[in-house]
């Protein structure tokens, strides 16, 4: 009978691939081959360096291509370029590239590529090299090894911007008709890795590049396999299926992690963002400097931190916008280290003492101005997110101010800050480099200048002055920011740091919460020679685990 | 063949699809910002300006929907925002096969089995077997999916370590030929597994209109014939229920679609589902639209040969 | 000898709330050649009386009495044997005769099943045979290719006879055959139906509302009233000169209204609940000259005249 034939074909068809795929899948690939599997939870395959963006293509392009520099923060560490200055009179950057790097076609690499590459990617406007094409006069060819850049202003982020600013090989895009569509599946490069094999959601593989000119690659084969979810992609590690995920984004799943003793789990400082709170200073009495400070010190980091952050992120730098290169790494934040009770005493001291408030009383809201104190605070709905949130709430029931949280997804917040529509609060991650962040928006909807956000933004005091134009103590303090990117004297360079730290303190123009920092995991048990935490911080955002300066390190442990 | 009835048929599939395929043109356009945001919106600005061009993006609405007709009866569905500059029609192209895989494996699973099953619990209708299959059943029924397929990966994949973790196949593992059939199935045990809770209902709906079969009077005149049980049971009885159930297939294969987005997801596949739900985190509407697109017309066709196989099993239809 | 002997046939269907007697101690013999018509109203058990003797009853079960087919107990068999007996034998044509075909099948098929199912017969042969009995009963051969929706319902009526001679039986049992038929068809079947008795000889059980029918077509009449036989005899007797008052009643509204010849519903009063009936005669709520003694003392079935039987309590009190 019919029926029979097509059920006891399925049933064959299922008992078949209970038998066949374990029997097909428990045979090694190769025992020659060193392959290193990274889990990954986003990756959007584009190898076109023109059109990539986001930590997906990041990924894949930091792989194959190389930026001159790594730029983070202010600071950069060399990459194509072995060393760069500045020259404020002729106001132009000159880069002398490294001697011998090649193409992984074999041709070298040369000042000719670096134009091409800045040319092409301003003519068409795409994306890499982010902001600096504001920036960029003309692109000048010294000799083969040097490259001049002549910009129009002096930018603070300009290393930063040039992370994404991908060198590609002149003569085999100087033929490819239309870039716009270039899938660019066979890519010449000059990195590490070869681009091998590409599966669309499920793997991108990598072949090592045998003449990488910057030292031995000593793994064979590199897979980014995509996974559903970060719970799976730390299960895949736990249980060895991968060597390393590159970036834990699921706190809570560490402590299971740790249970292995063949994981380790790493804090990759570098590539780390802030936790802002953003006030609107056109409101009242979000303008007065005595009650930032009031929130400020009311709130309690080490809990956030403890709880939200689950121990993985830092309290932040007293001023986070000073090149991290300088930056003291001392925290001293006014109320650190106080007992709970004496902090929030000072709080609802500093606002007790201002008559526009009305007196503190247990369990009810403060009025300023005899308007109750209901703020509106506007957070990403992410769990970690919402546990800070939640616990900014707290603390600011304890000094009188009621807080509502309103959550919204991560693409709409976006959306918010950079259409304007701030709310009375914002609390928002800050990224730091040249993608966009909330430092940019907010840049944007005050009218200060968003590419130099690094200095700009702390002077967003709209206060008295009004019309972005920021307080006169704010404006100080974006000067003096702005002098501390250009200072070469380490002796002035301190003082005005101080200075900074101490203007900061007392304007407050946006108050830090958390630093967090980005997490990675790897096996122990398979490759050795993992990079040590300090090789690791001060390479931006390609600079984390898959970066070069690790990958080169690593020596595949024989089974 | 009833080719009158079969012309009407396709009359009805080709209109459900310019359905669709309008929707998709208005939807964009009617959403709040404009085509341009939906369908450039994220694209690098060189890009954008092609993509204007391409769909007229700023002509007026008729000639758009002349190049959309054009551009879509040429298989363009513009460009995905995150995965650019893979076009909406490669990405799409690359996650068909396998959702129709799965889709179509599960299906090809569970339907025999939901007959099977149906046709034993209902001709014995009240005994303790028909009670057995009816809570197994009700149980796969109300239990979401994503829930199921949740439990599989962790049980089977995370603990026992029987099933991979994820995706359609071992990645980058040059298999080729019976090694390659034989991992791709390996790969699909579990999804397919997880889809084929939807043979609670197929069950259902077997067995009831088992139940009200059997008391029709062709049933007691084939067993008055003297035909043995089996043949009552399977030849009379379940050829007739089997009907209803083949309709239901199709009704029943939008919400597998709809089921597969999870399931996909959840064992990383890299089908539509999969394709959709990146597509939905990133904003990536060309993509999104495409893939509604694919499976308005993967239901439709399917619906229709399911409309042949009906045609085939029930002489009763006319026009 | 009779072909066909039933002595004190009990059969029961089993509810929640207790057995429902349908049939409560039926006896009668059909001869070769024979026709036996039985009347009654609505729910008396008249086709459970049928159904008992396919071994066709569903949730219930015979639970007392014998049938004897020639000297064979039909009830002692088992099923698979009994099998055999069915359509070789017996067959039936059962009540609401429209659905009493299989839709998705053609006709002929149907027929063909039946001759295949006991006579060792090839496919061709079986289909020979099924134009011959399509022409035995008037029906165009080419018909035998069409599926029941195809048909009308005399042709399928007459489909089903051509059926039931599939295998030579020796007894037919129709059951409400006609009964959803027109005038004028209704007796064109039932001329058919006569003839084709009269011509093989055979012997036939029809069952019936339509008191006019059973007239014509019957040797001899039995009227059932709630599980019972309450008169049996020659159709002339019981016609001529009804001696149980609910077959006079019967009888008497027929000729009352000068009907359709249909048993009307104008007797007062409603058939008693077979689950709990009535102690003494069944029909005592209902009866206009019953006694006393007729609500606890159940009268006996006894012959009254040669051949004519009938049970009550007041036989010799002529009203
Ligand atoms: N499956 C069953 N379960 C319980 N009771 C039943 C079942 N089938 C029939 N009965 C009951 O048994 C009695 C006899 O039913 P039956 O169908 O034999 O009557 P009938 O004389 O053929 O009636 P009709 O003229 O309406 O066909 C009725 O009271 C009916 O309600
Ligand atoms: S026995 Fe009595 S009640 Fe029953 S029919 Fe005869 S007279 Fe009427
Ligand atoms: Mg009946």
């Amino acid at each position: 009978m019919k029926k029979r034939l097509v059920f006891s074909f399925c049933s064959i068809v299922l008992v078949l691939s209970m038998i066949l795929g374990p029997l097909a899948c428990g045979e090694p690939v190769d025992t020659t081959t060193y392959r290193l599997t990274a889990a990954v939870t986003d990756l959007h395959e584009s190898s076109n360096p023109f059109l990539a963006s986001g930590r997906g293509d990041i990924r894949i392009m930091s792989r194959i291509y190389e930026p001159l520099v790594v730029g983070s923060g202010g600071a950069a560490i060399p990459r194509l370029a072995e060393s760069w200055s500045y020259d404020d009179s002729t106001m132009s950057w000159t880069f002398n590239l490294v001697q011998d790097a090649e193409w992984s076609d074999g041709e070298p690499l040369t000042a000719a590529d670096v134009k091409y590459t800045l040319d092409t990617q301003y003519a068409g406007d795409y994306s890499g090299g982010g902001d600096s094409k504001e920036f960029v006069d003309t692109v000048t060819v010294v000799d083969d090894n040097t490259v001049k850049i002549t910009v129009t202003e002096y930018a603070s982020a300009f290393l930063d911007f040039l992370n994404s600013m991908y060198i590609v090989p002149k003569h085999i895009w100087e033929d490819v008709a239309d870039i716009d569509t270039e899938a660019n599946l066979a890519p010449v490069g000059s990195g590490p890795w070869l681009w091998d094999e590409y599966v669309p959601q499920s793997h991108v593989a990598f072949k090592k590049n045998p003449n990488y000119w910057g030292g031995t690659v000593n793994i064979d084969e590199m897979v980014l396999e995509i996974y559903g979810s970060q719970e799976l992609a730390l299960l895949a590690l736990k249980t060895g299926q991968v060597d390393m995920v590159p970036t834990v984004e699921l706190y809570s799943y560490i402590p299971q992690l740790l249970e292995s003793t063949d994981v380790k789990v790493g804090v990759d400082r570098a590539a780390n963002f802030y936790n802002f709170l953003f006030v609107d200073h056109r409101e009242e009495p979000n303008n007065l400097p005595a009650f930032r400070q009031a929130v400020s010190m009311a709130i309690n980091r080490q809990d956030i931190i403890d709880f939200a952050l689950f121990t993985y992120g830092s309290i932040p730098r007293m001023v986070p916008l000073v090149p991290e290169a300088i930056a003291s790494e001392d925290v001293d934040w006014p109320g650190l280290g106080m007992t709970d009770e004496a902090r929030i005493d000072e709080a609802n001291a500093m606002l007790d003492a201002d008559s526009d408030f009305s007196d503190f009383v247990e369990g009810e809201t403060r009025t300023y101005k005899g308007d109750p104190l209901n703020i509106e605070m506007t957070i990403v709905n992410r769990p970690a997110d919402v546990q800070q949130a939640e616990i900014i709430r707290e603390n600011m029931a304890e000094i009188g101010i009621n807080v509502s949280l309103k959550l919204i997804g991560f693409g709409p917040m976006m959306g918010m800050m950079f259409g304007g529509g701030w709310d009375d609060w914002t609390w928002s991650t800050a990224g730091h480099g040249a993608g966009g962040s909330t430092l940019d928006g907010l840049a944007q909807e005050f009218g200060a200048d968003p590419y130099n956000v690094w200095y700009d933004a702390p002077s967003l005091g709209w206060g008295e002055d009004g019309d972005g134009g920021g307080t006169t103590a704010a404006r100080a303090l974006q000067a003096d920011l702005r002098q501390s990117r250009r200072e070469d004297d380490p002796a002035t360079l301190a003082t005005l740091i101080e200075q900074i730290q101490v203007d900061f303190a007392a304007e407050l123009p946006i108050i830090p919460l958390s630093q967090g920092n980005t997490i990675y995991a790897y096996r122990l048990d398979t490759f050795t020679g993992w990079a040590p935490q300090e090789e690791m911080d001060g390479q931006g955002s390609s600079g984390h685990l898959l970066g070069t300066i690790n990958i080169l390190a690593l020596e595949p442990i024989a089974q | 063949m009833n080719w009158k009835w079969l012309i009407r048929r396709l009359g009805f599939m080709l209109m459900v699809l310019a359905v669709a395929v309008i929707l998709n043109f208005l939807i964009p356009r009617l959403m709040p910002g404009s085509a341009k945001q939906a369908y450039a919106g994220k694209l690098p600005e060189a890009v954008q300006v092609k993509i204007i061009a391409r769909f007229g993006l700023d002509k007026s609405i008729w000639e758009q929907f002349v190049l959309y007709i054009q551009n879509t009866l040429k298989g363009d569905l513009g460009m995905s925002f995150s995965n650019h500059p893979n076009s909406v029609t490669y990405m799409i192209g690359n996650a068909l096969p396998w959702t129709l895989f799965l889709l179509l494996t599960a299906t090809i699973i569970t339907v025999p089995l939901g007959y099977v099953f149906g046709v034993i619990a209902g001709w014995r209708a009240g005994s303790k077997t028909d009670t057995g299959i009816q809570i197994g059943s009700l149980s796969l029924l109300a239990t979401p999916l994503f829930w199921i397929a949740m439990v599989l990966l962790y049980v089977f994949s995370a603990q026992l370590g029987w099933f991979p973790l994820r995706g359609a196949e071992t990645a980058y593992s040059g298999y080729t030929g019976l090694k390659w059939v034989g991992d791709v199935l390996w790969h699909a045990v579990l999804p397919v597994l997880a889809l084929m809770t939807l043979f609670g209902a197929y069950e259902m709906i077997m067995r009831n209109t088992m139940v009200t079969t059997l008391r029709e009077n062709y049933i007691i005149t084939a067993e008055a014939k003297g035909a043995s049980e089996n043949r009552v049971k399977y030849k009379h009885a379940a050829r007739n229920a089997l009907l209803p159930l083949i309709t239901s297939v199709g009704i029943r294969f939008a919400t597998i679609v709809g089921g597969s987005v999870f399931v996909e997801n959840i064992f990383s596949y890299p089908g539509i589902g999969s394709l959709i739900f990146d597509a939905v985190i990133s904003y990536d509407f060309p993509l999104l639209q495409g893939a509604f697109l694919i499976f308005s017309i993967v239901t439709v066709v399917v619906v229709f040969l399911l409309d042949l196989v009906y045609l085939r099993l029930d002489p009763r239809i006319r026009y | 000898m009779p072909i066909l002997t039933v002595d004190d046939l009990r059969t029961h269907y089993f509810t929640e709330a207790g057995p429902v007697k349908a049939v409560d101690g039926v006896s009668f013999t059909l001869d070769k050649g024979e026709s036996i018509g039985i009347a009654g109203e609505s729910g008396c058990g008249k086709t459970t009386l049928a159904m008992s003797l396919m071994r066709l009853i569903k949730g219930g079960a015979v639970v007392g009495g014998k049938i004897h087919l020639g000297d064979i107990s039909l009830l002692d068999m088992s099923i698979n044997e009994f099998r055999k007996i069915r359509w070789e034998r017996i067959s039936l044509v059962s009540q609401a005769a429209m659905g009493a075909l299989n839709p998705v099948y053609t006709v002929g098929s149907q027929i063909v099943e039946a001759i295949q199912l006991h006579w060792d017969m090839s496919k061709s042969e079986a289909w020979e045979r099924t134009a011959h009995l399509l022409t035995l009963v008037k029906v165009d051969p080419v018909r035998g290719r069409s599926y029941p929706h195809e048909l009308s319902g005399g042709m399928k009526q007459r489909i089903m006879i051509a059926m039931a001679l599939a295998c030579d039986p020796e007894i037919i049992i129709a059951d409400e055959m006609t009964t959803a038929l027109d005038v004028v068809t209704q007796a064109q079947v039932l001329k058919l139906l006569i003839d084709l008795q009269k011509r093989l000889d055979l012997s036939l059980i029809y069952i019936s509302h339509e008191l006019s029918v059973l007239g014509q077509a019957c040797d001899k009449m039995i009227i059932m009233y709630a599980g019972k036989i309450v008169e049996m005899g020659p159709t002339a007797k019981i016609f001529g000169a009804p001696k149980h008052p609910y077959t006079q009643k019967l009888l008497g509204s027929l000729m009352d209204i000068h009907s359709d010849c249909v048993i009307p519903d104008s007797i007062p009063g409603k058939p008693p609940d077979l689950l709990n009936p009535p102690k003494g005669c069944r029909f005592w709520p209902r009866c206009t000259v019953g006694q006393v003694t007729c609500e606890t003392q159940e009268p006996l079935l006894i012959e009254v005249e040669p051949g004519h039987y009938m049970a009550c309590n007041c036989s010799d009190d002529k009203i």
